[in-house]
């Protein structure tokens, strides 16, 4: 028999494995060093305000981070994944949730408890069930209190409760409240470009802010100000929006972050700092992850309700 | 203006070049050298080695009736009859079976025209390749409301589908209305993807002279495992179905359109099934096109055909490059189920190391089936099959875009379903040959609690 067409001739091996073949160009560190870009501009902004203060801590927490992840991810023998930007990403949230007036040598203890208790002793990312930074940041506040008495109305980036009126006069011009306003701006920035980028999902930053400014009509100690600018926005776009330490399903998100906004309004009534508000409802959100992606487990409805008859 | 549904989950594919749709003509594939076509265990093969046989002649008769004939594909002389495949040499011109007689009275009910659908060797043309008459008569007997017609696959680089409908509208629509009556549907769904608006206005004027009422079109955005049966009938119906029920459990049955297009011919023509249309393309193949293959042509022959490669492909893919299956060697024949034979390179198919999982939640979200990937992955790594089965392990269509979506690079899908088959291997009546039956209660789970499966598999039958 013959052919008009040419017998292809081939004899390479063909590669045989299951599918698809075809795969998204997503990846978990450019998931890692897109956040840390994210917070370039709230960075820039401090860098403006407190200038050297600002830097030397920045650099030091990312320093400390990245080097205690490397040798502690030697020491329990796992695979080195400093390129992934995660411990970078720990430092540079740690150093802006920190105030500009802490000692250097806490910032580096921070940044240990951060790495070794917050993730290397747990099992590396993604098995950490609290948020890496809060653990660091609250053992900080626990055990060395002063520093954060001294920088209560400041931390290194982060404003504290201001009145809405404050916000509105940066875009004004008014220099007394520049700080503010810009801040406010730059985090808007980077968490709008996450939500974009669908690197975080935007049920946690509405459900969030929106119980947030819910709960502020009714406590008085609360100005909507206060919701919309610095620690709150900040952990609305950075901190709860962590892939490890929240729930894998839209509508447990969604609970877990109205459920931190109602634990952080609880102890706002308690705690001066809101910081650390925020910082300790997340971290009892977090152990509530697991219940909470059992309870909204997706498919309920498609379930065999009695278990499986066992044959005889 | 188009009747739309909605459907939020799974992904939205990046789009590649369709360059099988420069031509809308189905290149005509003239007789390959030699075809080997497949055919079950337990029929009686009605041809000896040596014997000379016309396209369309029947090759195997089934006594059972939940399984079909096979006929042959060429002209051709047999050269040789194994257990699994009968090898026809074919024979310079192509010459018909003189039994192929176009039908003068067309049936109108349910039992005629499935046995003649059976009589005709139709076979899902678009899934596992299952003879489609046992389907349809048990929609019948459940009584389902509603006849769906699948032409969305959602995946990149299948047009062998829209190419059919371009030339072959009216004839579809006939042939739908047949798999309706077969069934005993009130009406029938052709469900089209967003991206071909035009089978849609094609179908719909074709519709217009036919004034066949219970035929009407749908588009679905394209979002990609919408092709896959329950996933297109929970979509068309708006109701779960339960993981462990059949489709037919919402009132619905589901067909390919190829499926219909060589019902028409079953029926009206009295042509068996024995060619189909085939996309040849991917980035690797220089002519990408779409031709009629004929049961059991090697690949080779077929990307010969579209003038070879342009560049060494990674994988040659039978079906589409989500849901389809990487073929070993050139050599391996095309069947009746496979629509799409595509050359991916290296580039294309590249997945990286894998990594740790971070619970980004991503395959959650995508799961057409609302089940939980990453946590199945879990239970199946961790050996703890009794709680994957609880969470729903045997509803994984294996549609992989959970693993498509994953930013660690976790082969989800694959793992679901090898800790799946202990559900998919049917229990035997007999001990089989790879299962064996051990003290009850020593070992196993769920349904199969006495039997242990045997790794390894038995050696594909090529």
């Amino acid at each position: 028999m013959s052919s008009h067409h040419p017998q292809l001739k081939f004899d390479k091996k063909l590669k045989v494995r299951h599918g698809p073949y075809l795969h998204t160009t997503l990846s978990v560190s450019k998931m890692m060093w897109g956040t840390a870009l994210a917070l370039l501009p709230a960075w820039v902004v401090s860098l403006v305000f407190f200038g050297w203060n600002s830097a030397r801590i920045t650099v030091l927490s990312i320093v400390c981070a990245v080097t205690f992840e490397y040798v502690f991810q030697k020491m329990f023998d796992r695979k080195v994944s400093i390129q992934k930007g995660h411990g970078f990403l720990i430092g540079f949230i740690l150093a802006l949730l920190l105030p500009p007036t802490m000692p250097l040598i806490l910032v580096g203890i921070g940044a240990l408890f951060s790495i070794v208790f917050g993730k290397e002793l747990l099992g590396g990312l993604g098995k950490n069930r609290l948020h890496p930074v809060l653990v660091g940041y609250g053992m900080l506040f626990l055990i060395f209190p002063e520093p954060f008495a001294r920088g209560t109305t400041i931390s290194n980036a982060l404003v504290h409760p201001t009145s809405l009126e404050e916000i509105w006069y940066f875009f004004l011009g008014e220099p007394q409240s520049a700080v503010v306003g810009a801040m406010v701006l730059a985090l808007a920035i980077g968490g709008f470009f996450l939500v974009v980028k669908g690197w975080v999902r935007w049920e946690i930053p509405v459900c969030y802010l929106a119980t947030l400014a819910l709960g502020s009509t009714w406590i008085n100690a609360i100005s909507l100000g206060t919701i919309f600018s610095g620690i709150f926005l900040f952990a609305a776009f950075f901190i709860l929006t962590e892939p490890a330490t929240t729930p894998v399903t839209k509508s447990a998100c969604a609970v877990f972050s109205v459920g931190a906004a109602m634990l952080s309004l609880f102890f706002l009534n308690w705690i001066q700092y809101s910081s650390a508000s925020v910082v300790f409802s997340v971290l009892l959100m977090n152990s509530l992850v697991s219940p909470l992606d059992h309870f909204f487990c997706p498919g309920k409805s498609k379930r065999v309700r009695s278990p499986r008859v066992k044959a005889a | 203006v188009f009747k739309m549904k909605r459907f939020s989950k799974g992904v939205r594919l990046p789009i590649f070049e369709r360059r099988s749709l420069l031509t809308t003509q189905i290149m005509l594939l003239e007789q390959p050298p030699y075809v080997s076509i497949p055919y079950e265990a337990g029929g009686t093969v009605l041809v000896k080695e040596g014997d000379e046989i016309l396209s369309g002649a029947r090759l195997v008769e089934e006594k059972r009736w939940d399984k079909v004939p096979t006929y042959s594909s060429v002209f051709g002389r047999v050269s040789k009859i194994t257990e699994c495949d009968i090898r026809i040499e074919s024979i310079e011109r192509d010459r018909l079976s003189p039994s192929i007689q176009v039908r003068v009275e067309i049936p109108k009910d349910a039992d005629t025209i499935t046995e003649l659908i059976r009589e005709g060797g139709i076979v899902n043309m678009d899934g596992d390749g299952a003879p489609i008459h046992v389907g349809l008569a048990q929609s019948l007997v459940t009584k389902v409301d509603t006849l769906i017609i699948n032409s969305c696959h959602a995946e990149p680089f299948l047009t062998a589908d829209q190419l059919l409908v371009i030339n072959f509208a009216t004839e579809i629509l006939k042939g739908v209305e047949l798999l309706r009556l077969a069934c005993g549907a009130k009406r029938a769904v052709i469900a089209v993807s967003q991206d071909q608006y035009e089978v849609a206005e094609i179908l719909n004027s074709k519709n217009y002279n036919l004034k066949l009422k219970a035929i009407e079109t749908v588009v679905l955005p394209l979002r990609y495992p919408q092709g896959e049966s329950r996933t297109l009938a929970e979509t068309i119906t708006g109701k779960k179905i339960m993981w462990h029920k059949a489709v037919s459990s919402v009132g619905a049955h589901v067909e390919n359109i190829a499926t219909a297009f060589a019902c028409y011919e079953a029926v009206y023509l009295g042509k068996p099934l024995f060619e189909r249309v085939v996309t040849v393309g991917g980035p690797c193949v220089a002519d990408p096109k779409n031709m009629w293959v004929r049961n059991g042509t090697p690949t080779v022959q077929l990307i010969s055909a579209c003038k070879g490669f342009l560049r060494d492909p990674e994988c040659v893919v039978f079906g589409g490059p989500m849901s389809g299956r990487a073929i070993e060697h050139l050599e391996l024949p095309v069947s009746l189920e496979v629509n799409a034979v595509l050359g991916l390179p290296s580039d294309f198919t590249f997945r990286g190391a894998e990594e740790q999982c971070i619970r980004c939640g991503r395959c959650v979200d995508v799961c057409p089936e609302d089940l939980l990937p990453e946590t199945l992955v879990r239970m199946v790594r961790q050996g703890n099959i009794e709680m994957a089965d609880q969470y729903g392990i045997e509803g994984c269509t294996d549609c992989g875009a959970c693993t498509y979506v994953c930013p660690s690079n976790i082969p989800l899908s694959e793992v679901i379903v090898s800790g799946q088959s202990p559900f998919k291997v049917p229990l035997p009546k007999v001990p089989g040959s790879n299962l064996e039956v051990v003290e009850p209660g020593t070992f196993g789970w769920g349904t199969y609690q006495n039997v242990e499966l045997v790794n390894e598999q038995p050696p594909p039958a090529t």
